[in-house]
């Protein structure tokens, strides 16, 4: 008889419903302490208190034992493999990208092609340089053709070297070529890594030069077309 | 290698300690990257752009001693920056009953690997059913294993409050995955 009295008054059953009409349910407190544990702050008394609860609450009971099971397993999420290829990847895009800035162990030399490489890169990529280029030689030809300091004969001398310096052109372009080719033999000796880079970017301005040439190449050639057109056209006065 | 020494050569464009640097912490900021967006795709992309930010900020990094944490911090913030541009979250992924692992049956299969891929996924799905403020929590806390000073420093966070979103990200956590498994036997009697 007082075994069955001993029972009932230990019943969880019991102490939750003396709770339920009380304070209320301890799981929030219990699972604040659970959630804790890890960051190794919940005293002696706390943690007593806590087990007290865990033993008599099956849902606390059950959370705490989730808990231990995962928390060994979250280290385990803290690498994720990317591939084979990622590496590559990661490096072609941050050789492209302007190196870090403050090189205090960097020599002169190299110092000195990076602000070029900056500074030529800034100048050919600005949308005005086509424009900006259209106009000085507008300009040039203007003082070459119409200048008083011009001889006599100026109209006909400039517009032959104006003419003679376009079939040049091809030549020209060629002569540059051989010394660039002459320059990235003396450069790779120089400059070792950074040629491949320098190369890469060498390229594309070229194509960003040979772009712009041919505008103002049709321009220039419209131009000459029209002023040639006035020329042969008889004076209305 | 320590880091130390991988930085001051980065830092003279020794390109072969960079490619050694990305090597050595690319899987670390995949994880990370996967923890935020969920997605394996968009998890590469932004630790491309991680390392990229690194690259170009490399002379900021006041104490390579501390390049563990100031990476991450990178990361977490090239990871907020991408969920800003996305904007929606994509709808998690259910995980057919069948495939789950059973956290409760004490681990007696026989395929040691196929197992603890199973927890990983179950985390890993488990994870992205959590509010962002708690997941970010246990990422940074439970799984890269930052200290809470470190913590509380990179989020601009009190001590106290780190403490306490830490503790109720791990119930969150468990309450979700056990969710995921169904309640225990006992669990299930007493309600």
């Amino acid at each position: 008889m007082s075994g069955n009295w001993q029972k009932r008054f230990d019943d969880a059953d019991l102490t939750r419903r003396i709770l339920d009409r009380t304070s209320g349910r301890a799981c929030d407190r219990a699972e604040d302490l659970l959630g804790g544990r890890w960051d190794a702050d919940v005293e002696d008394v706390d943690q007593h208190l806590l087990q007290g609860h865990v033993d008599g609450c099956p849902a606390c009971r059950e959370l705490e034992t989730i808990l231990d099971r995962l928390q060994p397993l979250l280290p385990g999420l803290a690498e994720r493999e990317p591939g084979p290829a990622f590496t590559a990847r990661v490096l072609a895009r941050t050789s492209v990208v302007q190196p870090v800035p403050s090189l205090p162990a960097a020599g002169r030399l190299d110092r000195l092609a990076r602000i070029l490489e900056n500074r030529l890169r800034g100048a050919w990529n600005r949308p005005r340089f086509a424009l900006e280029a259209a106009w000085t030689a507008a300009a040039l030809t203007a003082l070459l053709v119409w200048s008083p300091l011009a001889p006599s004969a100026a109209p006909d001398q400039a517009t032959g070297a104006v003419r003679a310096g376009a079939s040049a052109a091809p030549e020209l372009i060629a002569q540059v070529e051989r010394l660039a080719d002459s320059a990235r033999v003396t450069g790779r000796e120089i400059f070792g890594p950074r040629v491949d880079r320098l190369e890469q970017e060498v390229a594309e301005i070229y194509t960003d030069l040979a772009g712009r040439f041919e505008t103002v190449k049709q321009e220039g050639q419209s131009l000459w077309q029209r002023l040639a057109g006035d020329e042969t056209q008889p004076e209305s006065d | 290698m320590e880091d130390r020494t991988l930085i001051d050569r980065c830092r003279k464009g020794d390109e072969l300690a960079w490619e050694h640097l990305v090597q050595r912490y690319q899987a670390r900021v995949c994880g990370v990257a996967y923890t935020y967006t969920g997605s394996e795709e968009e998890a590469l992309d932004v630790a491309q752009e991680v390392f990229v930010r690194v690259w170009k900020r490399l002379d900021t990094c006041r104490d390579p001693e501390r390049f563990a944490a100031w990476l991450l911090s990178i990361a977490r913030n090239a990871c907020l920056d991408h969920l800003r541009r996305r904007k929606a979250r994509p709808p998690a992924q259910d995980l057919p009953a069948d495939e789950m692992f059973d956290l409760s049956d004490g681990g007696d299969r026989p395929d040691a690997d196929l197992e603890r891929d199973d927890q990983r996924h179950v985390l890993e799905v488990a994870l992205q059913q959590m509010s962002d403020i708690n997941r970010e929590a246990i990422l940074l806390k439970d799984i890269q294993g930052l200290p809470l000073e470190e913590m509380a420093n990179m989020l601009d966070l009190p001590l106290g409050t780190v403490k306490s979103r830490c503790s109720r990200a791990r119930v969150e956590l468990a309450k979700v995955v056990s969710g995921m498994i169904g309640p225990g036997p006992e669990a299930e009697a007493a309600r």
